[in-house]
C-alpha cells in the first residue's frame, strides 16, 4: 500500500529548512493516533502518510542577506559605535526578542518582496522543483494533497499555475497523469495580492477544481487579523464550480473556526489543534470512515484554550457570546476583541499584553 | 431508480457468477479471497479495507499495460451484458488505453494522458470511482451505494459477496488505469527533472553569480520583468542599476590631496551578461554601464561608471569644483562578504 502524500506549504516568518513542519506533522500524528480507528490494520500515522514539507523562505533569506551584506559593506562605519555600546546593543536586541537579524524583516519583507515577479518567479520554480521531485518518485495512482498556509497560498496557486500552463516534459505533472486530491488553504490570502489598486496582474487563472485537484478547501480563524482580510474569491473558477458536488463531496467548502489557545492564532499550529480541520484533512485523504464521534468532538472543543489567561479569557467568552459583535468580517471581529479586551484592562487596571500573555504560555507549556 | 439499479446488479451478478467469459482471461485479475456469501456488514467492512489499497504501482509484474487491460476489458465487457452503466464505461476505456498505448506521437500519447487524467479517478473517502462513458463525458459510481447497499442484506447471501467483489473490481480497475501513465513516463520524468534543476539553478545564478541588487534595484528590475503568459519564465540576463552606492578611490583633478575616497552612486545603468557552463545556466561576468554621481564630502561629479565584472568599476566624471575625477569603486560584498 502506498502512503497518502501530504505536502505541508509554509507562510511568512522564519523557515530555513524542512524541520519548520516537524511541529504541525506531530500535531497531525497525534489527531490521527487520538481521532481515527481502524480495525484490524496497523494504525500508525507513518503507514498512512508521507509528510513533505516545501521550503522557500531560503530566496527570501538570500535577497535580505544581500540587501544587509550590500548595507554593511559600505555603511559599516558610519556605525562608530565603541564596544561596550555594541555590548549594550546586543543585549537590548536579546531583550526584546530581536535576536535574528531579519526578525522583522521576515515578516513584512516577505510579502513585500514575493510580490516582485523576479522573486515570484524563483519562488515558483523553486516550489515546483520541490513537488515535482516527490510527486514524480510516485505513481500516477498514487494521492497527493497539499496544505499550504497564509502566504504559501498564493505561492502553491501561483507555482501551479505555472506546472498547469507547461509542457508535459517540463514538469507539467498533470500531462504526465498525476493529480492532486486536494488543495488547502489554511488562512488564504490568494486574493490579498490585488492590494492595494484591487487588480490582480497574475491571477491563477488556470488554478481550479477538477483540472488542478478534485476538492478545494479555505480554513479561517474567526480571530485571525490575517485571515479573510480580503475574503477568497474564487473570481478565476468557471462559473458555479464552487456549488458542484463531485464523486459524493463538494468541491468547495469554507470552514471557519473560532478558537483561541495560543497567542498566535494565525500560525498553522494553532489551527492545526482544532478537530475539525484535522478531521476535514483525514476525510479528504479518504479516512473519513475511519473518524470517531466527528460532530461530538467538534462540539466539546473549547473555543478558549486552557492556557488563556483569565483577564483575556473573560473578554473572549464574552465576545464570543456577543452575536453583534461577531461580524463576519475577520477585521472586524478583531477590532471587536481588541476594544472589548481594552475595555477589560482598562477597568482591571492589569497591563496585560499580548506579549505577556506569549510567555506564559510558553512558561505553561 | 434505485430499485431499478439493484434489479440490473442483481441480473449482471447472476449472469456473470460463473467467471470470465473471455478466453484470454482464465486467471482471475484479483485473488479478492472473499467468503461465497456475505452479509451487508461483512461486505461493508471489506470494501472499507479495500478501499485502502491506495496504490495500483506494480500490482501487475508485466513490463506492458496491454496483459491487464485485455483481461478488464474482457471483464467490464463481460459484466456490461446487463449493465447500462458499464456497457459504455468499457469501451470508453478501452479506447483512451488504445489511444495510449498505440500514440504514434509523443503529442497524441500526452493529449491522451490528459484525457484519462480527466475522466479517471477514485476516491477512498467518499467510495467513489469514475469512469469515461463516452466522448467526453464520464460517470460516477458509488461503490457503497451502488453496490453493497443496493444487494446486501442483514443475512448472508453470494450475491452480497458478488456485489462486494465487483465493487471491488472496479476500485482496482480505476487505479490500475490511473497508473498506466507510469509505463511511459520516463522520459517525461528525466526531462523535468532537468529542467526543473536547470531553471533552478540559472534563477540563483542570476541572484548571486552577477552584480548584486539594492532593494530598489530588485523593485525596478521587476517592474520591467516580463512573465510568460504560459509556463515558467527564464530570469533575464541584464540588471538595471538605480542608486547604487558605492565607496570608490578616486583622483580629484583639482583638490590639494588628489586621492580621496568618495561616495560614489549609480544613478542609472545597465549591467548584462551571457549565460554560460553546463546547461547554459552559470551568468558569466557580464559588464556594465550606469551614469554616476560622486560625492567627496564638498564637491559633486557626474560622470559615467564601466562596470567591468561584478566586483570592480571605473568612473569619469567632471564636477564644478573638479575638472577631472577619475574613480576606481569596489563593490565590497564581493570582496569581504
Amino acid at each position: 500500500m502506498s502512503k497518502f502524500t501530504l505536502f505541508l506549504v509554509h507562510g511568512i516568518g522564519v523557515h530555513r529548512n524542512a524541520s519548520w513542519a516537524d511541529e504541525t506533522a506531530t500535531l497531525l500524528e497525534q489527531a490521527w493516533q487520538q481521532d481515527v480507528s481502524i480495525s484490524g490494520k496497523s494504525k500508525h500515522f507513518n503507514d498512512f502518510f508521507q509528510i513533505e514539507p516545501i521550503t522557500y523562505d531560503e530566496v527570501f533569506e538570500d535577497y535580505l542577506d544581500d540587501f544587509s551584506d550590500l548595507g554593511t559593506a559600505v555603511f559599516t562605519d558610519l556605525l562608530d559605535l565603541n564596544k561596550a555600546e555594541k555590548q549594550q546593543l546586543s543585549e537590548t536586541l536579546i531583550q526584546h526578542d530581536i535576536i535574528d537579524r531579519h526578525f522583522l524583516w521576515s515578516y513584512i519583507v516577505d510579502v513585500i518582496l514575493y510580490k516582485m515577479p523576479l522573486v515570484r518567479e524563483q519562488i515558483n520554480a523553486l516550489v515546483a522543483k520541490q513537488l515535482y521531485q516527490k510527486i514524480s518518485q510516485g505513481s500516477t495512482s498514487d494521492n497527493f494533497g497539499v496544505i499550504a498556509h497564509s502566504l504559501g497560498t498564493r505561492v502553491i496557486n501561483d507555482t501551479l499555475q505555472r506546472i498547469r500552463t507547461e509542457q508535459a516534459d517540463q514538469s507539467n505533472f498533470y500531462q504526465q497523469g498525476y493529480k492532486l486530491k486536494f488543495l488547502i488553504q489554511i488562512s488564504d490570502v490568494t486574493d490579498l495580492f490585488g492590494l492595494p489598486l484591487n487588480k490582480d496582474k497574475h491571477p491563477p487563472k488556470n488554478v481550479f477544481p477538477r483540472g488542478t485537484f478534485d476538492y478545494f478547501r479555505t480554513i479561517s480563524n474567526r480571530f485571525d487579523p490575517i485571515a479573510r482580510m480580503i475574503p477568497t474569491r474564487l473570481d478565476h473558477w468557471p462559473e458555479g464550480r464552487n456549488a458542484e458536488h463531485y464523486m459524493g463531496r463538494e468541491i468547495y467548502k469554507d470552514i471557519l473556526v473560532e478558537h483561541v489557545h495560543e497567542t498566535n492564532v494565525h500560525g498553522l499550529t494553532h489551527y492545526m489543534l482544532h478537530p475539525e480541520v484535522t478531521d476535514e484533512i483525514f476525510d479528504l485523504c479518504g479516512f473519513g470512515r475511519y473518524l470517531s464521534a466527528r460532530e461530538t468532538r467538534k462540539a466539546a472543543f473549547p473555543a478558549v484554550g486552557p492556557h488563556v489567561e483569565p483577564g483575556l479569557r473573560n473578554a473572549l467568552t464574552s465576545l464570543l457570546s456577543d452575536a453583534v459583535a461577531l461580524a463576519d468580517n475577520s477585521w472586524q471581529t478583531y477590532v471587536n476583541l481588541v476594544i472589548r479586551f481594552g475595555e477589560f484592562s482598562s477597568a482591571q487596571n492589569q497591563p496585560t499584553t499580548a506579549k505577556k500573555t506569549a510567555k506564559k504560555q510558553d512558561h505553561l507549556a | 431508480m434505485k430499485l431499478f439499479f439493484r434489479s440490473v446488479i442483481m441480473l449482471l451478478i447472476t449472469i456473470t457468477s460463473n467467471g470470465y467469459a473471455c478466453s484470454s482471461s482464465s486467471t482471475p485479475l484479483l485473488k479478492l479471497n472473499v467468503p461465497a456469501s456475505l452479509t451487508k456488514e461483512q461486505a461493508t467492512q471489506q470494501l472499507d479495507q479495500w478501499l485502502l489499497s491506495l496504490s495500483a504501482k506494480h500490482a501487475t509484474n508485466t513490463s506492458k499495460p496491454e496483459p491487464t487491460l485485455e483481461l478488464i476489458n474482457c471483464y467490464l465487457t463481460e459484466k456490461s451484458v446487463s449493465s447500462p452503466k458499464l456497457s459504455t464505461v468499457a469501451p470508453a476505456l478501452d479506447n483512451i488505453a488504445s489511444l495510449i498505448v498505440n500514440a504514434q506521437t509523443v503529442e497524441q500519447r500526452d493529449s491522451a494522458i490528459i484525457s484519462l487524467n480527466r475522466t479517471v479517478n477514485r476516491d477512498a473517502g467518499s467510495g467513489f470511482v469514475q469512469f469515461p462513458n463516452g466522448a467526453d463525458s464520464t460517470i460516477e459510481i458509488d461503490l457503497y451505494q451502488d453496490f453493497v447497499n443496493s444487494i446486501c442484506t442483514d443475512s448472508s447471501s453470494s450475491a452480497c459477496s458478488e456485489a462486494f467483489s465487483l465493487a471491488a473490481h472496479l476500485w482496482w480497475f480505476a487505479a490500475y488505469y490511473r497508473s498506466i501513465p507510469d509505463f511511459y513516463n520516463d522520459e517525461n520524468i528525466i526531462s523535468s527533472l532537468a529542467f526543473n534543476d536547470r531553471l533552478n539553478k540559472k534563477w540563483l545564478s542570476y541572484k548571486n553569480d552577477t552584480i548584486l541588487l539594492w532593494p530598489q534595484e530588485v523593485l525596478l528590475n521587476s517592474l520591467v520583468f516580463k512573465q510568460q503568459e504560459r509556463g515558467f519564465t527564464k530570469p533575464p540576463s541584464y540588471k538595471l542599476l538605480s542608486l547604487r552606492p558605492s565607496i570608490g578611490l578616486s583622483y580629484l583633478s583639482d583638490q590639494s590631496h588628489h586621492i580621496q575616497p568618495t561616495l560614489n552612486i549609480d544613478l542609472l545603468g545597465i549591467y548584462w551578461w551571457k549565460y554560460g557552463g553546463d546547461n547554459g545556466v552559470t551568468a558569466q561576468s557580464g559588464k556594465g554601464l550606469a551614469t554616476t554621481l560622486i560625492w567627496d564630502g564638498s564637491d559633486t561629479a557626474f560622470g559615467l561608471t564601466y562596470h567591468h565584472n561584478p566586483k570592480w568599476s571605473a568612473t569619469i566624471a567632471h564636477g564644478k569644483d573638479n575638472d577631472l575625477v577619475l574613480s576606481i569603486s569596489f563593490q565590497l560584498a564581493h570582496w569581504l562578504l
